[in-house]
């Protein structure tokens, strides 16, 4: 029976041929000296090449050219190397996702102008006014709105009283002895100066 | 609740809203939730309103 010899090398084409099967990779470039049949393959990372840089478009080549003009020959060498180096990050994914959050970032900027370029007639003090105001005119407290419980305090017709004695001053009514923050108690109202066209309630609840 | 949750409440509402003022973009978006706002209110109030231009909605003391 014939022996054979193998160097450290062929032992290991031999072994990485037998792991990754038949014609895969590149085939060996000496099949012979592996004492492998011919056509079987072996992978070998080493021999992969990097991908070919993007091919600029015409305008990119105008840019460069202007660059080249305006910079100077080293200056415009380290900006192209600069934005080829830009354009091969940008194909990698994270490339990709920056490339992402600038568009999201460029169109979030762009909706916030927009919104900031619609017009606001009369300045915010408007509509805030017209809240206070309708605040006084329109919502109802213990039956009677703000404004109405401010002209019954002027005219006397209404007294501000403490709320722990608020109970019993609604049952009994006191003379208004002031004091703290308190319901609006009126027991004398003249009603039949204002009429209201609804009281609802919602608003009439005092602070507990 | 008691008045001062209310108190928080409004002073933290306010707080934001002065806040989003003293932004470009939350300078309009206030003032456009502010008539929303208005608007809101008109609507929930109509009856109230309604009652301002009925006749006898106000009447004369001592009637």
């Amino acid at each position: 029976m014939a022996t054979t010899t193998l160097t450290t090398e062929d032992a290991d084409a031999i072994i990485d041929a037998a792991l990754l099967g038949p014609n895969q990779g590149k085939a060996i470039p000496n099949p012979d000296s592996t004492g492998l049949p011919p056509g079987v393959g072996l992978y070998t990372p080493l021999d992969e090449q990097a991908p070919p840089p993007p091919e600029l478009t015409k305008d990119q080549q105008k840019i460069q050219q202007a660059q080249a003009d305006m910079l100077g020959k080293e200056a415009a060498a380290a900006l192209a190397k600069e934005q080829a180096d830009q354009r091969a990050r940008e194909q990698t994914l994270i490339g990709q996702a920056e490339k992402l959050l600038n568009k999201s970032k460029a169109a979030a900027g762009s909706a916030g102008g927009q919104i900031a370029k619609l017009p606001t007639p009369g300045n915010l003090a408007l509509p805030l006014v017209l809240l206070a105001l309708f605040f006084f005119i329109l919502l109802q407290f213990n039956g009677n709105t703000r404004l109405q419980w401010l002209w019954l305090v002027v005219t006397g017709n209404a007294y501000v009283t403490d709320t722990s004695q608020t109970s019993q001053a609604q049952s009994t009514p006191s003379t208004g002895s002031g004091g703290g923050p308190g319901a609006l108690i009126a027991p004398d109202l003249p009603f039949a100066v204002l009429h209201l066209p609804s009281s609802n309630g919602m608003y009439g609840e005092a602070y507990s | 609740m008691s008045a001062i949750q209310w108190l928080s409440a409004w002073l933290l509402f306010i707080l934001i809203l002065i806040a989003l003022v003293n932004t470009r973009v939350g300078n309009t978006i206030a003032y456009y939730i502010l008539w929303l706002a208005v608007i809101f209110l008109l609507v929930s109030h109509y009856q109230e309103i309604q009652g301002f231009f009925q006749a006898g909605g106000i009447v004369p003391s001592g009637t």
